[in-house]
C-alpha cells in the first residue's frame, strides 16, 4: 500500500464530501428552524443542474453558477409559501409526506420538461485540465469546487455568526416561538431559511452537474447520504455539517479502497453508531431528537 | 402509465373502438360507405391482439426503456398498417417497471391476470428480466426479453421454454468485443462491474476471453446500481495501472464513469472498454469525453437494406435516430407478431413452435435465427468505437463498428450451455 494513494484517497474523500456538507447545511437550518424534513432536498438539487444547464447556454457556466441556485432558492420560497407552511407546528409526519409528495411531483416536471434522457453539461475548458498535487493529479475543477464551497462555508458563518440577520437565523434554530414573541417575522424568517436552504441545494447541484452529469434522478442519490451527514454531526448545528460531511466523504473513500464490500453499507453503520452513542449527533443540541 | 393509454390508435382501430356498437345496426346499411377504408366487413372480422410492453420509464435505465417501447412501436405500426398479425389488431398496454424486479412481477402480473395479455415485450435490466421470465414461464405467456444481456437469460437452469432473447447474451457481446481489445490494447485488465446479474456476467464472458488469451486481472470493484460518484474507484485503477479497465457499467452509471474517466485525465494513460454503450450514453457522455471500445448488438451504420428502412421510419416517427435499444425493441416486437402470423393464431404454445428455429432478415448482413434449444437469437455481433473530438460530425455520429463477428462465432456452443428448456 503506497502512501501516496492513501492520501489520494483521502483528499478524494474530503473534496467529495463537501458537496454533502453543502447538501447538509441547507437540510440543517431548515430542519433547524421550521422542524420539518425536506425530503424534497435532492430534487431542488437537481433543479439546480437543469437550470444551469438552462442558464449556461446564453451566459456561460459561470453566469449559470451564480443565477441557477438564486432560481431554485426562490421556487423554494414559493414552495414554502404556498405548501410547506401549512404544515408548521403540526405532526412531523406531515411535512415528511408533503415534502416526500413534492419530491415525486416535481421529479416528473423534470421528466416532463426535459425528458428522461439526461444532458451533458461540462466544466468551463479552462478547468479540465489536472493539477499535480504530488500524491496525484487531480482533476482541477475539483479542486476548484473545493475551494470554492470552503469560501462559502466561511462566507456563511460570517452571516450567521456576525450580521443581525444571521442571529435572528441561529435564535430561530434554537427556539422560533421565543422568537416570535420578541418581535420577529417569523413568517418572512421561515421564507426566508427555507429560500437559503434550497439556494444551498441548487448551488450543489450547479457544482456536481459537470462531474456526474445531469439526470432526473440525480437528486437521489445525494438525499440519502445528506441525511446521514445531519445525523451524524446533529441537527441544526453548523459545525456539525461541516464535520458530518467531511467524515462521510472520507469513510466511503477509505472503504473503497480498503474494503470495497462495505462501502456502500460504511456510511449506515457510522450512523447507527453515533446514533448508538450521542442521539443527538456529534454537535447536536440537546432536544431534537431526544 | 394507464392501461391502454400507449395503444396506437390507428384509424382502423378508432374504428373499431369507436364505431363497433355503431357499425353493428348501421354496418350493413352503410356498407358501400366511401368514405371508410377498412369497411365494415373488416370492422367486424378484426379482434384484438393484446401485448404487455414492460420497459422502465422511470430509474436509471429510463432512457433505455422508452427508446425500446417506441422502437416496439414501429413494428406494431407496420403490423397494423397491413391488418395486423393473425388477423388481429395488434394493442398494446404499456407499463414502468422503474427497474426493479418487484414493481415488474406485479406489472406483469396484472397485465396477464386483469387485461388477459398472452405475450410481454419488455425490459432493460436483467434482473428484471429474469424475474418476469419466471413468472411468463408459470403463466405460460410468451415474454420477449427484449434489451436484457445477463447469460442468464437463455443459459442454464434459468432459461424457460417461454421466454426468447432478441438481444446478443453478454458472452456473445464479449467474445466479440474483449478479443479485439485484448490484441489491440495489451492484456492487464482492470474490472469496474455493476453489481447485479448483468454486470456479473458481463465481467465473467470478459474474464474467459482474457484468460484463454494469456492476460492478467489486476483488480476488480463492484459498484452499487446507481452510483454516481466513480473518483474513488478510478484512483484505485490509475493506481493498478492497467492496459485496459473493463467497465460493466449501464445507463447513467456508465455516463457518470466515462465522464469521471475523463476528467482525471485516464484516457491517456490507458484504454476504456465493456460489453455494452450507445447512443442514448454517449449523447449524454458529450462527444468531448466519448471513448473506449464498445459490445454492441446493433447501430445506424449497419449498411443493410432492413436497417436503412427501420431508421427512416424511426426518424419519421419520433424525430431523432433509432439507439440499439429502438432496434431490440423493434425486433423483438416483430418477431412476436410475424410468429402469431405464421401460427395463424394467438395460442402461445403455437407461436412457440412457430418461432423455435425460425430464420428472418434481423436487418444485419447475415440472417438472424432463433435457437430452438436455448431460445437465443444468433446474430451477428458488434464491436464498436466511440467517436469523440473534431471526427464527430453530426450529433449522433458517434460510433463506428470496428469489428463483426457471426451469431454462432461468439455464441455459448451446445457444450458450454447446460440448459433445458421445459416441455410445451
Amino acid at each position: 500500500m503506497e502512501l501516496s494513494l492513501l492520501l489520494s484517497q483521502l483528499f478524494n474523500g474530503i473534496a467529495t464530501g463537501m458537496l454533502y456538507v453543502l447538501m447538509a447545511m441547507g437540510l440543517t437550518i431548515i430542519m433547524g428552524t421550521m422542524g420539518v424534513v425536506n425530503f424534497s432536498h435532492g430534487v431542488l438539487f437537481a433543479f439546480g443542474a437543469y437550470f444551469a444547464y438552462l442558464i449556461a447556454e446564453k451566459t456561460g457556466f459561470f453566469g449559470a453558477l451564480l443565477l441557477a441556485p438564486v432560481v431554485v432558492g426562490l421556487i423554494g420560497m414559493v414552495l414554502e409559501r404556498a405548501l410547506v407552511a401549512r404544515v408548521y407546528g403540526k405532526d412531523p409526519l406531515y411535512g415528511l409526506l408533503l415534502t416526500f409528495g413534492l419530491a415525486m411531483a416535481l421529479e416528473e416536471v423534470i421528466r416532463i420538461g426535459w425528458g428522461t434522457a439526461g444532458l451533458p453539461f461540462s466544466a468551463p475548458g479552462f478547468l479540465s485540465s489536472f493539477i499535480d498535487l504530488k500524491i496525484m493529479f487531480y482533476p482541477a475543477y475539483r479542486l476548484a469546487v473545493l475551494g470554492f464551497i470552503l469560501l462559502l462555508i466561511a462566507a456563511l458563518w460570517f452571516f450567521l455568526e456576525r450580521t443581525t440577520t444571521g442571529k435572528i437565523v441561529r435564535a430561530g434554530i434554537q427556539d422560533s416561538v421565543m422568537v416570535g414573541i420578541l418581535g420577529v417575522n417569523t413568517k418572512a424568517l421561515f421564507t426566508g431559511v427555507f429560500g437559503l436552504g434550497t439556494f444551498l441545494a441548487g448551488l450543489a447541484g450547479v457544482l456536481s452537474a459537470p462531474m456526474s452529469g445531469i439526470m432526473p434522478t440525480m437528486g437521489d442519490n445525494v438525499i440519502m447520504p445528506s441525511f446521514i451527514v445531519i445525523i451524524l454531526g446533529g441537527v441544526g448545528s453548523f459545525w456539525g455539517s461541516v464535520t458530518g460531511g467531511l467524515m462521510l466523504g472520507i469513510i466511503v473513500s477509505l472503504c473503497i479502497q480498503f474494503v470495497p464490500a462495505v462501502a456502500e453499507l460504511s456510511m449506515y453503520l457510522v450512523m447507527a453508531l453515533v446514533l448508538l452513542v450521542r442521539p443527538r449527533g456529534l454537535f447536536g443540541e440537546e432536544g431534537l431528537f431526544e | 402509465m394507464k392501461e391502454g393509454k400507449g395503444t396506437q390508435v390507428s384509424r382502423r382501430n378508432f374504428l373499431k373502438l369507436s364505431g363497433a356498437t355503431a357499425a353493428g345496426a348501421a354496418g350493413l346499411l352503410t356498407g358501400g360507405l366511401s368514405g371508410l377504408t377498412a369497411g365494415p366487413r373488416e370492422v367486424f372480422a378484426k379482434e384484438e391482439l393484446k401485448v404487455g410492453i414492460l420497459d422502465p420509464y422511470s430509474g436509471p435505465y429510463a432512457d433505455s426503456g422508452r427508446e425500446q417501447t417506441n422502437g416496439a412501436l414501429i413494428a406494431v405500426d407496420e403490423f397494423n398498417r397491413k391488418g395486423g398479425a393473425a388477423g388481429m389488431l395488434v394493442t398494446t398496454f404499456q407499463e414502468d417497471t422503474a427497474t426493479n424486479p418487484g414493481q415488474a412481477v406485479q406489472k406483469g402480473k396484472k397485465l396477464i391476470d386483469e387485461v388477459g395479455v398472452k405475450y410481454i415485450v419488455g425490459e432493460v435490466s436483467s434482473a428484471v428480466g429474469l424475474a418476469l421470465s419466471g413468472l411468463c414461464q408459470e403463466k405460460k405467456v410468451i415474454y420477449m426479453s427484449v434489451g436484457c444481456h445477463s447469460d442468464d437469460i437463455t443459459v442454464g437452469d434459468k432459461a424457460h421454454r417461454y421466454t426468447f432473447r432478441p438481444t446478443c447474451s453478454n458472452t456473445m457481446l464479449a467474445r466479440a468485443t474483449a478479443s479485439y481489445i485484448a490484441d489491440k490494447f495489451g492484456k492487464k485488465w482492470y474490472f469496474i462491474t455493476s453489481d447485479y446479474s448483468w454486470g456479473h456476467t458481463g465481467r465473467d464472458a470478459f474474464k474467459k476471453v482474457l484468460a484463454a488469451k494469456g492476460g492478467k486481472v489486476v483488480g476488480e470493484d463492484l459498484t452499487p446500481l446507481g452510483t454516481t460518484d466513480y473518483s474513488s474507484y478510478l484512483l484505485k485503477v490509475r493506481n493498478a495501472k492497467p492496459d485496459v479497465v473493463i467497465v460493466s457499467l449501464y445507463g447513467n452509471d456508465l455516463v457518470s464513469c466515462i465522464k469521471q474517466f475523463n476528467q482525471f485525465g485516464m484516457r491517456k494513460e490507458m484504454q476504456i472498454g465493456g460489453p455494452l454503450n450507445g447512443l442514448e450514453m454517449a449523447r449524454v457522455i458529450g462527444k468531448d469525453n466519448n471513448c473506449g471500445y464498445w459490445g454492441m448488438p446493433w447501430d445506424i451504420t449497419v449498411d443493410t437494406k432492413g436497417s436503412r428502412t427501420f431508421t427512416a421510419n424511426y426518424k419519421a416517427k419520433y424525430g431523432k435516430l433509432p439507439s440499439w435499444r429502438a432496434f431490440l425493441g423493434y425486433i423483438g416486437m416483430h418477431q412476436l407478431l410475424s410468429g402469431i402470423d405464421r401460427a395463424k393464431s394467438p395460442d402461445p404454445k403455437k407461436v412457440i413452435v412457430a418461432l423455435e428455429g425460425h430464420s428472418f432478415d434481423g436487418l444485419k448482413a447475415n440472417k438472424s435465427y432463433w435457437r430452438d434449444w436455448d431460445h437465443q437469437c444468433i446474430q451477428d455481433t458488434y464491436c464498436g468505437r466511440a467517436k469523440s473530438g473534431a471526427e464527430v460530425k453530426d450529433p449522433d455520429d458517434l460510433f463506428e463498428i470496428v469489428a463483426m463477428k457471426k451469431g454462432v462465432e461468439v455464441a455459448h456452443t451446445r457444450a458450454e450451455n447446460p440448459v433445458k428448456l421445459e416441455a410445451l
